[in-house]
């Protein structure tokens, strides 16, 4: 059974920082939870393929705020790449590196939670 | 009383809520939304109660910047704080938000403990510098001023109501007032000071809160009341004392007291007659006694739904004939002196006074000024409260719109007959309302609202509303709101809708009955001559080409004399069903006179066929009798340019056609111009 402790070190987060700021394990753990039901990253997704920028921008900005709540830095630090990039909301050749980039770091990012939380089906 | 502050969060991420939420759970009352248009709905129904707004910069529908800008046009943002939670750091954010009148700026990620200070500190920081701005306020408005409000604010739900012209209360304040100032120059038998006469003249407009439950029906029923109907009326006086009694400023305050006396008694008389006690002569206090004198006067010189107004000496006379109740003799002494001083004081108030709803526009701005006391803001908010209770009871469908926040809100019985929702964003463009009516409608709706002038600002008008599918008459009467004595200044707009459909159904009914030749069901001539009219000179140009057929039956006199009159109606309805079998239903029908009919219809060619056919049409047989008819045509553009040529030509035709031997038609031709004629042509 893998700790909140290893888990944030596994993804690179801050965990001395959000346990100061959040105090207890469980907190986190709801938290990591309700960031697996989230769909800020669908909708950056689907945005993305719908070429909706503004969509985009809004989804991915949420989804670095929420990242940096949880103290996820790593993960953070890509999506906030993203955002900036998306910022102008229009069409340019970084996005696609970018978002790959995001898509993979948010796939660990789901798997390894899952893992933490003992959950097995995919989302 | 110590209660918990609110606090509303806005952000579009839930776990961004929950975060913020957890952490405040336990010292706040927490309210959610997830974008920048819930979080203004929810400003505006509880503005109020809420102490701190927590607010995201990035969101859809409506972002942060845009709640800001939206507090600033209505005001909040002075007297709610807000701190800006975001992702953001970079320096046009912040100073943007800043800008907009943001108190605190936090970026992600934030400590908790940080966090919860930052917000009981500002919270504390407005909670002191309103209590200051009050301990200020407190003195400046003294505690009539604030009770005026109130009282027009109350009086003003009465009125609204019983649908009076509005400017009942304040007549009935300047006949008190003056009454009340001749009593003391006569006597000083009731020891009355002029804070007295003040606020008795003040709570005279509360006369009438009894009638807030009164059934509308009665209230404004034009005809005369039945018995038991007179009853309910009558039960007002006491229903108004009642409630007033149990206002929780009963025990302190005097106006109050003053007001719940009058409202008690007003209907009582000198002779001991009235209702609901009977009191007699002095026993009724004079403030009941003068406003009850007030009331007469002033409701014998205002139009009534039952009545038309009747001049300053009728009423005078009226009221001393001893056929409007029995006064104090001393009273009457006093009207009689204050007579042409009541005359010209009427007229002149009633214009400049401030109405009552540029009262509550008065008080709406002091809040937004910043002016209003809590003491006030309470009071108010206790009238907000109680007047949407009586609008979610009175089956009434009321809506009320707000410029700065361009938001409509209906009562909730209202909302749910008209399908749509309570609380409506940008009205303009909403779907639903634009569903409601035809866009033509909408635009005369809103012509009238714009050009409606404090002078005169009632507005009416009668439309068909799309509901749930299928289509109603309502009318609707409203009236803008201007910032006081700044007529340009619009700040809203009240109203009323009301189902008139049925009665609307029945006038067109009558309409069309008005129209119609009873014998026959064509039009009757006048109808004709208008219905042709119009089209002759408005809608028709000389590319079209119209004919107009008029005819009568040969002999149709020997029908009468042979068959009976009996018959002859037979006759006349049977030629009529041969026409309406005949012609399309956009032509025009009638029968213009005993036996004589009118055909009006377009044409494009083939003119001498169409006359052939519904000639040939009208000729037959009915019940062994043999009809034949005489018929003239004119024709438009060629033989005349408006109704009387053409029916004139048409009759010199006519005319022709029988000198020929009839049981045929002729066209008109110029040469026919010397024919004397057969038919009357004056139309």
């Amino acid at each position: 059974m893998m700790t909140v402790e290893q888990c944030y070190k596994q993804l690179g987060g801050d965990y001395a920082d959000i346990i100061r700021r959040m105090r207890t394990d469980e907190r986190v753990i709801k938290f990591l939870g309700m960031l697996l039901r989230d769909d800020s990253f669908c909708q950056l997704k689907t945005a993305l393929e719908n070429e909706d920028y503004e969509t985009a921008f809004r989804a991915s900005h949420t989804l670095k705020g929420v990242l940096l709540n949880l103290s996820l830095t790593s993960q953070a630090r890509v999506i906030s790449e993203l955002t900036e990039v998306l910022r102008a909301r229009q069409a340019n050749e970084q996005i696609g590196p970018l978002f790959d980039q995001a898509e993979m770091a948010y796939r660990q990012l789901t798997a390894v939670i899952e893992d933490l939380l003992g959950k097995k089906e995919q989302s | 009383m110590k209660s918990r502050d609110k606090v509303l969060i806005v952000d579009d991420s839930d776990i961004n809520r929950s975060l913020l939420a957890d952490m405040l759970a336990q010292d706040y009352e927490l309210v959610e939304a997830s974008n920048g248009l819930e979080a203004v709905t929810v400003l505006s129904q509880q503005y109020n109660e809420i102490s701190l707004v927590l607010l995201d910069i990035v969101m859809p529908m409506m972002d942060g910047f845009e709640v800001l800008a939206s507090m600033n046009k209505s005001g909040y943002i002075d007297h709610i704080p807000v701190i800006m939670i975001s992702a953001e750091t970079s320096s046009v954010y912040i100073d943007h938000a800043y800008d907009l009148g943001a108190a605190e700026y936090i970026s992600r990620p934030f400590d908790e403990k940080t966090f919860k200070r930052r917000v009981k500190n500002t919270i504390m920081l407005y909670a002191k510098q309103k209590y200051l701005e009050n301990m200020v306020t407190e003195q400046l408005l003294e505690k009539e001023k604030n009770n005026l409000v109130m009282v027009e604010i109350l009086s003003h739900i009465v009125e609204f109501r019983n649908g009076e012209s509005g400017l009942h209360v304040m007549h009935i304040r300047v006949i008190t007032e003056t009454l009340l100032k001749q009593l003391c120059r006569m006597t000083d038998r009731y020891n009355l000071t002029p804070e007295q006469i003040a606020m008795i003249s003040n709570a005279s407009a509360l006369h009438d809160i009894g009638k807030i439950s009164i059934p509308e029906s009665i209230l404004n029923k034009p005809g005369k009341l039945t018995p038991q109907e007179y009853e309910i009326i009558k039960t007002h006086s006491a229903i108004g004392a009642e409630m007033l009694e149990k206002i929780h400023y009963f025990e302190t305050e005097k106006l109050v007291q003053v007001a719940r006396d009058i409202c008690r008694w007003h209907h009582e008389r000198y002779d001991g007659r009235g209702y609901p006690d009977g009191l007699k002569g002095e026993e009724i206090p004079i403030s009941a006694q003068v406003v009850s004198l007030a009331d007469v006067y002033d409701a014998l010189v205002s139009v009534r739904v039952y009545k038309a107004a009747y001049t300053h000496e009728e009423a005078m006379q009226m009221i001393f004939n001893g056929e409007c109740g029995a006064f104090n003799p001393l009273l009457l002494e006093c009207l009689k002196e204050a007579g042409p001083t009541l005359k010209k004081e009427l007229k002149v108030r009633s214009l400049s006074g401030a109405s009552r709803i540029e009262l509550q526009d008065m008080a709406r701005n002091l809040i937004q000024s910043g002016n209003a006391s809590n003491r006030t803001l309470a009071l108010l908010e206790q009238e907000r409260t109680k007047y949407q209770f009586f609008a979610s009871m009175s089956k009434e469908i009321q809506f009320e719109y707000n410029y700065h926040s361009d938001l409509l809100s209906i009562s909730e019985w209202g909302a749910a007959q008209l399908g749509i929702n309570e609380v409506i964003m940008h009205p303009k463009q909403n779907p639903q309302i634009l569903n409601l009516f035809t866009h033509e409608h909408f635009e005369d709706f809103l012509t009238k609202i714009r050009t409606a002038e404090p002078e005169n600002p009632i507005l009416s008008g009668t439309y068909p509303l799309k509901i749930k599918g299928s289509s109603r008459w309502f009318k609707v009467v409203a009236r803008p709101l201007w910032v006081m004595e700044e007529s340009s200044e619009l700040t809203g707009v009240i109203g009323k809708f009301i189902d008139v459909h049925d009665e609307q159904v029945e006038l067109d009914q009558l309409k069309q009955l008005a129209k119609i030749d009873s014998l026959t069901g064509l039009f009757n001539r006048a109808y004709a001559k208008r219905a042709l009219d119009t089209i002759l000179n408005n809608e028709a140009d000389a590319s079209q080409n119209y004919a107009l057929l008029v005819f009568d039956i040969d002999f149709f006199k020997s029908a009468n004399d042979e068959f009976g009159h009996l018959f002859g109606d037979q006759v006349l309805a049977n030629v009529a069903h041969r026409i309406q079998a005949n012609v399309r239903k956009s032509d025009i029908s009638a029968r213009i006179g005993g036996d004589e009919f009118l055909i009006f219809m377009e044409y494009k060619d083939h003119l001498e066929q169409m006359i052939e056919r519904i000639f040939q049409a009208l000729n037959g047989s009915f019940q062994g009798y043999d009809i034949t008819v005489s018929m003239g045509v004119a024709c438009f553009p060629q033989d005349g340019l408006d109704y009387m040529t053409l029916f004139h030509h048409a009759d010199q035709a006519l005319y022709a056609a029988k000198r020929r031997g009839r049981r045929q038609y002729c066209c008109y031709e110029s040469s026919m111009q010397d024919l004397l004629t057969g038919v009357s042509a004056e139309a």
